[in-house]
Protein backbone atom coordinates (compact mmCIF):
# COMPACT_ATOMS: atom_id res chain seq x y z
CA UNK A 1 0.00 0.00 0.00
CA UNK A 2 1.55 3.09 -0.71
CA UNK A 3 1.12 6.21 1.97
CA UNK A 4 0.84 9.85 1.49
CA UNK A 5 4.33 10.20 2.52
CA UNK A 6 6.23 8.52 -0.16
CA UNK A 7 3.16 9.67 -2.63
CA UNK A 8 4.80 13.30 -2.35
CA UNK A 9 8.61 12.49 -1.80
CA UNK A 10 8.09 10.39 -5.17
CA UNK A 11 6.44 13.43 -6.68
CA UNK A 12 9.54 15.35 -5.09
CA UNK A 13 11.65 13.36 -6.78
CA UNK A 14 9.95 13.19 -10.06
CA UNK A 15 10.28 17.16 -10.02
CA UNK A 16 13.79 17.22 -8.87
CA UNK A 17 15.01 13.93 -11.71
CA UNK A 18 13.09 13.30 -14.63
CA UNK A 19 14.19 16.03 -16.94
CA UNK A 20 17.87 15.11 -15.92
CA UNK A 21 17.28 11.34 -16.28
CA UNK A 22 16.04 12.28 -20.20
CA UNK A 23 18.90 14.84 -20.82
CA UNK A 24 21.04 11.91 -19.54
CA UNK A 25 19.57 9.15 -22.05
CA UNK A 26 19.17 11.20 -24.72
CA UNK A 27 23.06 12.08 -25.16
CA UNK A 28 23.71 8.22 -24.30
CA UNK A 29 21.03 7.21 -26.41
CA UNK A 30 20.04 10.00 -29.32
CA UNK A 31 16.70 8.70 -29.55
CA UNK A 32 14.06 11.19 -27.97
CA UNK A 33 10.86 8.70 -28.19
CA UNK A 34 13.66 5.95 -26.54
CA UNK A 35 14.56 8.44 -23.39
CA UNK A 36 11.22 9.72 -22.26
CA UNK A 37 10.34 5.80 -22.12
CA UNK A 38 13.10 4.74 -20.76
CA UNK A 39 12.70 7.58 -17.84
CA UNK A 40 8.84 7.13 -17.25
CA UNK A 41 9.51 3.04 -16.57
CA UNK A 42 12.25 3.99 -13.93
CA UNK A 43 9.80 6.03 -12.37
CA UNK A 44 6.95 3.45 -12.49
CA UNK A 45 9.40 0.86 -11.21
CA UNK A 46 10.20 3.00 -8.61
CA UNK A 47 6.99 3.92 -7.46
CA UNK A 48 5.88 0.10 -7.49
CA UNK A 49 8.45 -0.72 -5.12
CA UNK A 50 6.55 1.49 -2.77
CA UNK A 51 9.94 3.20 -0.70
CA UNK A 52 12.67 5.56 -1.76
CA UNK A 53 16.08 3.81 -2.23
CA UNK A 54 18.86 5.11 0.11
CA UNK A 55 20.43 7.04 -2.86
CA UNK A 56 17.29 7.75 -5.32
CA UNK A 57 19.54 9.50 -8.15
CA UNK A 58 22.00 6.64 -8.16
CA UNK A 59 19.13 4.06 -8.41
CA UNK A 60 16.92 5.02 -11.02
CA UNK A 61 20.33 5.65 -13.46
CA UNK A 62 20.95 2.32 -12.77
CA UNK A 63 17.87 0.90 -13.51
CA UNK A 64 18.06 2.82 -16.45
CA UNK A 65 21.27 1.81 -18.30
CA UNK A 66 19.50 -1.64 -16.95
CA UNK A 67 16.06 -0.65 -19.28
CA UNK A 68 18.92 0.87 -21.89
CA UNK A 69 21.12 -2.71 -22.17
CA UNK A 70 17.90 -4.78 -22.47
CA UNK A 71 16.58 -2.45 -25.36
CA UNK A 72 19.60 -2.13 -27.32
CA UNK A 73 20.01 -6.10 -26.86
CA UNK A 74 16.53 -6.87 -28.50
CA UNK A 75 16.51 -3.53 -30.99
CA UNK A 76 18.48 -2.27 -33.69
CA UNK A 77 21.25 0.10 -32.80
CA UNK A 78 20.43 4.01 -31.36
CA UNK A 79 19.32 6.43 -33.91
CA UNK A 80 21.85 9.23 -35.42
CA UNK A 81 21.31 12.71 -33.33
CA UNK A 82 22.88 14.30 -36.11
CA UNK A 83 19.68 17.32 -37.20
CA UNK A 84 19.03 18.02 -40.87
CA UNK A 85 20.63 21.60 -41.42
CA UNK A 86 17.83 24.47 -43.69
CA UNK A 87 20.42 27.50 -43.13
CA UNK A 88 24.07 28.11 -43.11
CA UNK A 89 24.07 28.72 -39.56
CA UNK A 90 21.96 25.71 -38.82
CA UNK A 91 24.62 23.94 -40.91
CA UNK A 92 27.22 24.98 -39.19
CA UNK A 93 25.29 24.45 -35.77
CA UNK A 94 25.03 20.94 -37.32
CA UNK A 95 28.18 20.25 -38.02
CA UNK A 96 29.69 21.25 -34.45
CA UNK A 97 26.89 18.94 -33.10
CA UNK A 98 27.87 15.97 -35.41
CA UNK A 99 31.62 16.29 -34.44
CA UNK A 100 30.76 16.29 -30.79
CA UNK A 101 28.23 13.38 -31.65
CA UNK A 102 30.77 11.58 -33.32
CA UNK A 103 33.95 12.44 -30.66
CA UNK A 104 31.38 11.30 -27.85
CA UNK A 105 30.11 7.87 -29.76
CA UNK A 106 34.32 7.31 -30.04
CA UNK A 107 34.98 6.92 -26.25
CA UNK A 108 34.00 4.00 -24.63
CA UNK A 109 31.26 3.43 -22.73
CA UNK A 110 32.02 3.93 -19.51
CA UNK A 111 33.85 6.69 -19.75
CA UNK A 112 30.85 8.35 -22.34
CA UNK A 113 28.40 7.49 -19.06
CA UNK A 114 30.97 8.96 -16.59
CA UNK A 115 31.61 12.56 -18.48
CA UNK A 116 27.37 12.48 -18.87
CA UNK A 117 26.64 11.94 -15.58
CA UNK A 118 28.97 14.50 -15.21
CA UNK A 119 27.45 17.08 -16.87
CA UNK A 120 24.02 16.77 -15.46
CA UNK A 121 25.47 17.58 -11.71
CA UNK A 122 25.59 14.13 -10.67
CA UNK A 123 27.94 14.30 -7.05
CA UNK A 124 30.82 12.14 -7.34
CA UNK A 125 29.30 9.63 -4.67
CA UNK A 126 26.54 8.90 -7.00
CA UNK A 127 28.53 8.10 -10.13
CA UNK A 128 30.67 5.89 -7.90
CA UNK A 129 28.26 3.96 -6.63
CA UNK A 130 26.80 4.14 -10.11
CA UNK A 131 29.58 2.83 -12.20
CA UNK A 132 30.75 1.01 -9.45
CA UNK A 133 34.14 2.92 -8.35
CA UNK A 134 35.98 4.28 -5.56
CA UNK A 135 34.92 7.85 -4.62
CA UNK A 136 38.37 8.60 -4.56
CA UNK A 137 38.86 7.41 -8.18
CA UNK A 138 36.18 9.63 -9.95
CA UNK A 139 37.93 12.72 -10.28
CA UNK A 140 41.04 10.66 -11.95
CA UNK A 141 38.77 9.26 -14.11
CA UNK A 142 36.73 12.68 -15.18
CA UNK A 143 40.40 14.40 -15.75
CA UNK A 144 41.50 11.57 -17.87
CA UNK A 145 37.80 11.68 -19.87
CA UNK A 146 37.41 15.41 -20.26
CA UNK A 147 40.87 15.48 -22.00
CA UNK A 148 39.92 12.61 -24.37
CA UNK A 149 37.12 13.73 -25.17
CA UNK A 150 38.26 17.07 -26.25
CA UNK A 151 41.38 15.38 -28.01
CA UNK A 152 39.43 13.05 -30.22
CA UNK A 153 36.90 16.55 -30.89
CA UNK A 154 39.50 18.23 -31.78
CA UNK A 155 41.19 16.00 -34.06
CA UNK A 156 37.55 14.96 -36.01
CA UNK A 157 38.00 18.67 -36.64
CA UNK A 158 41.09 18.81 -38.42
CA UNK A 159 40.29 15.65 -40.08
CA UNK A 160 36.32 15.31 -40.97
CA UNK A 161 35.09 11.97 -42.21
CA UNK B 1 48.55 15.29 -0.77
CA UNK B 2 51.56 15.32 1.84
CA UNK B 3 52.84 19.00 2.07
CA UNK B 4 55.70 18.20 -0.56
CA UNK B 5 53.81 16.27 -2.97
CA UNK B 6 52.19 17.49 -6.06
CA UNK B 7 48.37 17.09 -6.29
CA UNK B 8 47.01 14.42 -8.70
CA UNK B 9 44.79 15.24 -11.75
CA UNK B 10 42.31 13.39 -9.76
CA UNK B 11 42.56 16.05 -6.77
CA UNK B 12 43.04 18.90 -9.15
CA UNK B 13 39.70 17.70 -10.77
CA UNK B 14 37.82 17.17 -7.67
CA UNK B 15 38.90 20.92 -6.94
CA UNK B 16 37.40 21.64 -9.62
CA UNK B 17 34.09 19.91 -9.48
CA UNK B 18 34.08 21.53 -5.97
CA UNK B 19 34.11 17.76 -4.33
CA UNK B 20 36.06 16.59 -1.36
CA UNK B 21 35.35 18.12 2.18
CA UNK B 22 36.29 22.24 2.62
CA UNK B 23 39.60 22.30 4.32
CA UNK B 24 41.26 19.39 1.81
CA UNK B 25 40.26 22.34 -1.18
CA UNK B 26 41.01 24.93 0.71
CA UNK B 27 45.03 23.40 1.09
CA UNK B 28 44.80 22.07 -2.61
CA UNK B 29 43.79 25.64 -3.48
CA UNK B 30 46.57 27.52 -2.33
CA UNK B 31 48.55 24.65 -3.61
CA UNK B 32 47.50 25.57 -6.94
CA UNK B 33 47.91 29.21 -6.22
CA UNK B 34 51.86 29.15 -5.56
CA UNK B 35 52.68 25.89 -7.20
CA UNK B 36 53.19 27.20 -11.41
CA UNK B 37 53.46 23.68 -12.69
CA UNK B 38 50.26 22.73 -10.84
CA UNK B 39 48.08 26.48 -11.71
CA UNK B 40 49.29 25.33 -15.33
CA UNK B 41 47.49 21.69 -14.72
CA UNK B 42 44.68 22.85 -12.76
CA UNK B 43 44.11 25.45 -15.81
CA UNK B 44 44.12 22.85 -18.52
CA UNK B 45 41.82 20.64 -16.66
CA UNK B 46 39.34 23.61 -16.40
CA UNK B 47 39.53 24.10 -19.81
CA UNK B 48 39.21 20.87 -21.18
CA UNK B 49 35.95 20.48 -18.75
CA UNK B 50 34.90 24.01 -20.71
CA UNK B 51 35.07 22.39 -23.42
CA UNK B 52 33.88 19.22 -22.76
CA UNK B 53 30.60 20.90 -21.24
CA UNK B 54 30.03 23.27 -24.18
CA UNK B 55 30.43 20.76 -26.46
CA UNK B 56 27.83 18.47 -24.67
CA UNK B 57 25.47 21.29 -24.11
CA UNK B 58 25.42 21.43 -28.37
CA UNK B 59 23.59 17.84 -27.93
CA UNK B 60 21.03 18.90 -25.54
CA UNK B 61 17.91 17.37 -26.40
CA UNK B 62 14.64 19.24 -27.29
CA UNK B 63 12.51 19.73 -24.35
CA UNK B 64 9.67 17.20 -23.50
CA UNK B 65 7.05 17.67 -20.81
CA UNK B 66 8.05 15.03 -18.31
CA UNK B 67 4.36 14.65 -16.65
CA UNK B 68 4.39 12.49 -13.10
CA UNK B 69 0.42 12.01 -12.60
CA UNK B 70 0.39 9.54 -15.76
CA UNK B 71 3.42 7.31 -14.49
CA UNK B 72 1.86 6.75 -10.69
CA UNK B 73 -1.24 5.75 -12.60
CA UNK B 74 0.62 3.39 -14.70
CA UNK B 75 2.28 2.10 -11.89
CA UNK B 76 -1.28 1.56 -9.93
CA UNK B 77 -3.01 0.34 -12.77
CA UNK B 78 -0.46 -2.38 -12.14
CA UNK B 79 -1.14 -2.86 -8.83
CA UNK B 80 -4.55 -3.58 -9.30
CA UNK B 81 -3.56 -6.06 -11.86
CA UNK B 82 -1.71 -7.57 -9.81
CA UNK B 83 -3.97 -7.78 -6.96
CA UNK B 84 -6.60 -8.99 -9.42
CA UNK B 85 -4.58 -11.88 -10.54
CA UNK B 86 -3.72 -12.59 -7.12
CA UNK B 87 -7.59 -13.24 -6.25
CA UNK B 88 -8.11 -15.22 -9.00
CA UNK B 89 -5.22 -17.06 -8.37
CA UNK B 90 -6.72 -18.00 -4.73
CA UNK B 91 -10.07 -18.63 -6.12
CA UNK B 92 -9.08 -21.29 -8.31
CA UNK B 93 -6.57 -22.78 -5.81
CA UNK B 94 -8.67 -23.15 -3.07
CA UNK B 95 -9.66 -26.37 -1.47
CA UNK B 96 -13.29 -27.07 -1.12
Amino acid sequence: MIDGTFDQAFRRLFTERAASLYRYLFRLSGDVALSVEITQECFVRLYRSGRLPDAPAAWLVSTAHDLLHRRYLADEEPQSVEPVPTTDAAALAADLMASAHRALARLPERDRRLLLLQHEGYEYRDIAEIEQLAPGGVGTMLARVSDEFRRTYDELQRTPD
Amino acid sequence: MSSSAHPTDGELRELLDGEGPQARRAVLRAHVTECEECGNRYAALQESRAVAESLLDLLAPRPVELKVDPVIQRARRFAYLRQAVHAVWRIFTRKP
